[in-house]
């Protein structure tokens, strides 16, 4: 009531009306961030996803009116990474990459905002490093989204030559990310490099060794209590190394965890036990 | 009570003979699960499956979790394993003869490689049973090209530079010794580094290979003329497939040699897009030198099977080889 007599004051004085839809839109926007909190708080992991689905689509439109807007860019970049990653790409991998793309064109869009960030994308692996020298902790945001939609896609897409030949600028952002604020999204670039180095043989220049490593250290940032580094260490690691009861012993300790023991990881921990539980069901096939 | 349990437990002993007698061949290889190998080999699964209801199917490790090639050689002749997707490097372990396919300089085109594969299947298949093995199908691997920091105009350029070779790689050695390039052993995994430290710049591998192994980043220029066309195999061992009945053997090797002909279409034209992403990149695939430059290379190719020959194979087997490529070109100079 208050935000529409002040809309109509706006309108006498002869701001110009257009400016309504724009405070309008404000107003959603902000809606939509206190919103993030609360889906990632969702305990339903049906009700959680269906309410990240259904505002992503509404987080897109608004940006074709602003563009500009920061805050839409970053929800939509991690929106659409979350998304895929949590509720698409293990039933349907080929519409995960079209999802992790949006996520990382978002982010790579609010980068672009500073103008040496432009063309992230395209730059060769030696001037993109350049480029990246110039981040600060502010843009581990979207250095992260960037990274985590792109590897997403590129994980996927292991058939597929011309994706697979970008990984190195996907490494180049994620290293970034960790240099800056390693514990941005429950140690998320621990995470990448912890399935990064267990997801090749060592004569494919993987690194099992290293991968151990990064998962040790993602699970010291969230002191175990973010399910979802349990769910990687096992499908990734222990998988590599051929550890059955390593496997066995993390996704049994996710099954039975409470969700939630982080509040804005409660939805990506209920996510993580169904993660959790298909890995249980295939164990035959990894060992 | 119990007579009818014991009839319920007759009927379905009798209901499920298949399940009871499926044999589940273990194949390691190094492609990841995802790759277009995996999704090949997993359709050979699905159809040999369904043509032998259901009494033979594989079961992959993929991604290398059995090791590499030499540890999967030794897990096969212990029975843990019953067969491999190799690359050179198992092959020279079981079969040193079939490495005449990889020889540097032989071939001028995949159909030649192909042509050659087919005129002397059985003294290949000879050596691959010599070694205890039974080839389920040959697999391309790719061209191997040279890719370097510095720009590489001719084989004299070469010896400029700080090649690498593969530690115990004796085809390279050998090329890079016709060349008189003095290369620096390293294995695979310190390339990078040592790409890095700049202790070597330039390499050799079939472009799907450098994408997968990141070492593009590191490099600028690619070699037009490829060293070898190489190539790799799916083997089972002669001990597990003996113990096979007799229809299965067979259809095990029919099965194979479709989807595995299939594999090497796919492979091929993945290596074409690989060597097109490279250029995307920013790698620039040098001019081609031309037909004299060439015919110099196919020159230093015979040295280099001289070399090898009586270490990795026969002279009486390179002989042969040589003298049906002669008469494969010659035919086909004719026709055009």
């Amino acid at each position: 009531m208050r935000n529409s007599l002040l809309l109509a004051a706006v309108c006498l004085a002869g701001a110009g009306c257009a400016s309504i839809d724009r405070y309008a839109l404000r107003t959603t926007a902000y809606m939509l961030e206190r919103g993030r909190t609360a889906a990632l708080d969702e305990p339903d992991y049906q009700l959680g996803r269906d309410a990240v689905a259904s505002q992503l689509k509404l987080i897109e439109t608004l940006l074709v009116s602003e563009p500009e807007n920061l805050s839409l860019r970053r929800l939509a970049a991690e929106g659409f990474g979350g998304y895929a990653f949590l509720f698409v790409e293990d039933a349907e991998p080929q519409r995960a990459k079209g999802l992790y793309i949006r996520g990382r064109d978002h982010a790579l869009a609010a980068l672009a905002q500073k103008s040496v960030f432009i063309g992230l994308k395209d730059k060769n692996a030696d001037d993109l490093e350049k480029a990246l020298k110039w981040a600060k902790k502010e843009d581990v945001p979207d250095l992260f989204w960037a990274a985590f939609g792109w590897g997403g896609m590129i994980n996927l897409s292991k058939d597929d030559a011309s994706a697979l030949a970008d990984l190195p600028k996907v490494y180049l952002l994620m290293h970034r990310v960790w240099e800056l604020e390693p514990a941005y999204h429950f140690g998320g670039a621990d995470l990448f490099f912890g399935v990064y180095h267990a997801s090749r043989p060592p004569i494919l220049g993987g690194n099992p060794a290293q991968a151990k490593t990064h998962f040790e250290w993602a699970h010291r940032i969230t002191k175990g209590q973010y399910l979802m580094t349990h769910v990687l260490n096992a499908r990734w690691y222990a998988v590599a190394v051929q550890d059955r009861e390593l496997f066995k012993q993390l996704l049994t300790k996710v099954i039975e965890s409470p969700s939630g023991q982080l509040p804005a990881a409660r939805l990506t921990d209920e996510a993580a036990k169904k993660k959790a539980a298909m890995y249980m069901e295939k164990i035959d096939d990894f060992f | 009570m119990i007579s009818f349990n014991h009839a319920a437990l007759a009927l379905l002993l009798a209901a499920s003979p298949a399940a009871a007698q499926t044999t589940v061949i273990k194949l390691a290889t190094l492609a990841p699960e995802g790759s277009t190998w995996m999704k090949v080999l997993g359709e050979l699964s699905k159809d040999l499956e369904a043509k032998s209801g259901g009494k033979l199917k594989f079961k992959f490790y993929a991604g290398g979790v059995s090791g590499d090639e030499k540890d999967v050689v030794k897990k096969i002749r212990i029975g843990q394993l019953h067969g491999a997707g190799f690359t050179g490097v198992g092959l020279g372990e079981v079969a040193p003869e079939s490495r005449l396919l990889d020889a540097p300089w032989l071939f001028r085109s995949r159909a030649e490689l192909e042509a050659v594969r087919g005129k002397f299947a059985k003294e290949l298949n000879a050596a691959v049973e010599k070694g205890g093995f039974v080839l389920l199908g040959w697999t391309d691997l790719g061209s191997v090209y040279i890719f370097s920091k510095n720009p590489i105009a001719s084989p004299e350029d070469m010896k400029k530079e700080k090649m690498w070779v593969w530690e115990g790689d004796p085809i390279a050695q050998a090329a890079y010794k016709a060349l008189a390039v003095n290369p620096v052993p390293l294995s695979v995994v310190d390339v990078m580094q040592s790409l890095q430290t700049g202790m070597i710049n330039g390499v050799y591998g079939p472009p799907l290979g450098v994408v997968a192994l990141q070492w593009h980043t590191k490099l600028k220029h690619i070699y037009p003329v490829p060293i070898a066309e190489s190539t790799g195999a799916v083997l089972v061992s002669k001990k597990f497939f003996d113990s096979l009945p007799e229809d299965q053997r067979k259809l095990l090797l029919d099965v194979s040699a479709k989807h595995l002909a299939h594999l090497n279409e796919l492979t091929n034209a993945e290596n074409d897009k690989a060597l097109e992403a490279l250029k995307k990149q920013g790698l620039d695939l040098a001019a081609d030198p031309g037909q004299a430059v060439r015919r110099k290379y196919e020159e230093l190719g015979v040295g280099a099977r001289k070399e090898l020959s009586g270490k990795l194979f026969s002279a009486e087997l390179v002989g042969k080889f040589e003298k049906e490529l002669a008469a494969l070109r010659a035919r086909s100079a004719k026709k055009s």
